[in-house]
């Protein structure tokens, strides 16, 4: 009995894919850099701390092609977020505008205001929870790390290596550059200094894909004392607006 | 054997993160790349309409006037899509390049190309079931379908859905 078991647990360890990344994954050997880690949690705690927040952007993005070809895409997004569980997203690329409302009710609701059209998403009531649920119905969001109640320990609770690279000028304005890797990614932070430390830039790097698609975030007009008031995180459905539903449900329907 | 139970389990517990934190997208569908010149679903009209009038007056002076008037269309109408990709082969939003757009002005060039046979080829408009667009075609209309909404464009339908957080529109079949 314990003979059989004993080539169960082997064979478990042997074949699992899980284990055999794992032991990749502790190949890597763990070498942070706490300056990178003190920019960057300069950068993000005055998010985290403040009641409300906005800021946009400009967002590109790696797709697959079918034939494996790197495919970029480029959409703009504005984003008010008020603590500790409302937000507000415009989004502007393909096709209409569209906005997300997520008012901690346990529902997101994307809308396209040209068309009237809507879905519900039901949500948790905490926006942490909400930005995964709603990503395993596809809607990703570049920012997503900056939408959380913590940032800064969202964006370093799986790193593996953290260096700051030095002051140098992104397009005319000194910033701190900042290199990050983790299992599967490594990524880049542009910090401006100052009495108003922000996150300017972010560039993540795929690389459990052999593709290595690469997400680039340019962001601009932080405030971090936006004047809100809950109407804007409610959707309020105009009588003739109608509902529809997800592509990805409906795929996973027919399937 | 109970101890060796412990120690698988506290081997799992101590696997690191296989995947980090930061956003780096779903990754799921691809965007569909493909050479149109061998697509099913390739609609290309060339109309060369070529108008020239060549008015020779000589007289003693010997003074030549010569006016050539090109006109060159060139019209290439490409539909594409991908079920579950991410719409970038809609076949209204070419600019320039779409169907009835007038591409080229007299240069040389187009002068040349003038001056060859012309072709037109006739083909009929085909949109792949599944297909997923970001906007819709012209000319459309919306059908009664119970509560879905349908549009009708030309002979093709079309069902809005969201793809991600894009409002997209999927070809189907008759409803």
């Amino acid at each position: 009995m314990k003979k059989y078991f004993l080539v169960w647990i082997l064979s478990v360890m042997l074949g699992s894919p899980m284990i055999a990344q794992t032991g990749s994954a502790q190949n890597e050997t763990k070498d942070i850099d706490p300056l990178a880690l003190r920019v960057m949690k300069a950068a993000t705690d005055p998010v985290k701390d403040a009641k409300a927040y906005s800021f946009r952007a400009l967002v590109s993005r790696d797709l697959l092609g079918t034939n494996d070809q790197i495919i970029t895409t480029f959409s703009t997004s504005e984003i008010t977020v008020q603590r500790p569980n409302k937000l507000h997203i415009k989004f502007r690329g393909r096709g209409e505008p569209v906005e997300m409302f997520y008012d901690g009710s346990g529902k997101t609701v994307l809308y396209s205001p040209s068309s009237k059209f809507y879905t519900t998403v039901e949500t948790p009531t905490t926006i942490d929870a909400a930005l995964s649920d709603i990503s395993k119905k596809g809607v990703n969001i570049a920012v997503r790390n900056f939408l959380e109640s913590d940032p800064y320990q969202s964006l370093t609770e799986a790193l593996t290596t953290a260096y700051a690279v030095g002051s140098v000028d992104l397009f005319d304005e000194k910033v701190y550059h900042l290199a990050f890797t983790e299992p599967g990614a490594e990524w880049q932070m542009w910090v401006v200094g100052g009495d108003t430390t922000r996150v300017k830039r972010l560039e993540v790097i795929d690389k459990s894909n052999p593709q290595h698609p690469r997400i680039s975030v340019t962001f601009f007009d932080w405030d971090l004392n936006p004047s809100t008031s809950n109407d804007m995180f409610t959707f309020n459905k105009p009588a003739d607006a109608k509902e529809i539903e997800m592509l990805k449900e409906v795929a996973e329907k027919s399937k | 054997m109970r101890n060796l139970l412990v120690c698988f389990l506290a081997v799992i517990i101590a696997i690191p993160p296989l995947f980090g934190r930061v956003e780096r997208g779903g990754g799921g569908n691809r965007v569909a790349v493909q050479n149109h010149n061998n697509n099913a679903n390739l609609n290309r009209n060339h109309n060369t309409n070529v108008n020239r009038n060549q008015n020779v007056n000589v007289n003693r002076d010997v003074n030549v006037n010569r006016n050539v008037n090109v006109n060159v269309n060139n019209n290439v109408n490409v539909h594409g899509g991908y079920y579950g990709g991410c719409c970038y082969h809609e076949d209204n939003d070419w600019g320039a390049f779409a169907v009835g757009a007038a591409v080229g002005v007299a240069t040389t060039a187009a002068v040349a190309a003038a001056t060859r046979p012309s072709t037109t080829t006739v083909v009929t408009n085909t949109v792949a079931v599944g297909s997923v667009v970001p906007t819709l075609p012209g000319g459309c209309t919306t059908i009664a379908n119970g509560s879905a909404v349908v549009y009708q464009c030309s002979n093709v339908y079309y069902r809005p859905y969201y793809q991600g957080s894009t409002l997209v529109y999927q070809a189907v079949t008759y409803p």
